[in-house]
């Protein structure tokens, strides 16, 4: 199979006309500059790595273009570290990189973690004192108002709390968003030189 | 060179290129490398960029049995080109004032 078949398969995952449009630059390219499947390879690195820079490109400048969805963003973010990983780097540049993308993972990740564990616990505490309170209820009546008070009150909280939650991780995976279209700016496009 | 060209200029240098005459891809990507420093998979998404904002059309004419595509200035094009162009000799002013001379 040839380079830019294989490539084209790689490129599944851009939408139709995208794909189209790429693979016939790319086609009139390769006729008109004269390169073979061998000095594709040389230039452009194999169809693989290849495809990966040209999806993290496109995904880079479609965020760009629209008001992005947490959900694109994460696709994007996702297709970027790829692309990063299928880019030549000097080696002092991976370590820089590789760290930045860990910390910033991990911050983001412990994060939205901590959070949601937290949710979870004061939810399933908040019914068992609401059960505890209908069963003490009957032996004390004060104790299972309170009890039942009380975790009514932590189901309010919850409630209250849950969209200033979901703002706060959206407003956290943007800034992921950023940083990683920072990062992969800076090395996908540089990475792409193999001629160098 | 540890300069790297930044997204405005390449768009400029684009634009300017292309103001002078219609070009396809491998012969513009060849122009553009007379100037600066670009592997050849960075033009695509300028191009691809540039067309959205309707800054350039594109048009096919026959060559050898297929299809090239070619790129043309808009007049949306022509404007962003002005603005780059004194973007940039204000910004060449005030840099060559303090690195230029010896």
């Amino acid at each position: 199979m040839s380079y830019l078949d294989e490539l084209e398969g790689y490129l599944h995952a851009l939408p139709r006309n995208e794909r189209d449009d790429m693979m016939s630059y790319y086609e009139e390219y390769f006729t008109d500059a004269h390169i073979d499947d061998t000095l594709a390879n040389q230039k452009f690195g194999s169809s693989k790595q290849f495809s990966r820079r040209l999806i993290a490109d496109f995904y880079m400048n479609e965020d760009d273009a629209v008001e992005n969805k947490p959900k694109h963003q994460l696709r994007m973010i996702w297709v970027v570290i790829l692309g990063i990983l299928a880019s030549p780097i000097a080696l002092s540049a991976t370590i820089v990189v590789a760290f930045l993308l860990l910390v910033v993972i991990g911050v983001v990740l412990s994060v939205i973690v901590s959070v949601m564990i937290s949710l979870v616990i004061s939810a399933i505490l908040a019914v068992f004192s609401i059960i505890a309170g209908i069963i003490i209820l009957f032996s004390s009546l004060t104790g299972g108002i309170f009890a039942i008070g009380v975790g009514s009150a932590m189901i309010g909280l919850i409630i209250l709390v849950v969209p200033l939650l979901i703002n706060l991780t959206k407003i956290l995976i943007s800034s992921f968003a950023k940083i990683i279209k920072l990062i992969g700016r800076r090395y996908i496009q540089k990475g792409a030189n193999y001629e160098a | 060179m540890s300069i790297q060209t930044p997204t405005e200029l390449l768009d400029g240098t684009v634009l300017a290129i292309l103001e002078k005459q219609d070009l396809y891809g491998y012969a513009l990507t060849k122009e553009v490398k007379q100037h600066v420093t670009v592997s050849e998979s960075t033009m695509y998404p300028v191009l691809r960029r540039l067309e959205r904002c309707a800054e350039l059309t594109t048009y096919s004419e026959p060559f050898e049995g297929r299809m090239r595509k070619y790129y043309q200035l808009t007049q949306e094009g022509r404007e962003h080109l002005i603005r780059i162009k004194t973007d940039w000799k204000n910004f060449a002013t005030g840099i060559n004032e303090i690195l230029g001379e010896e």
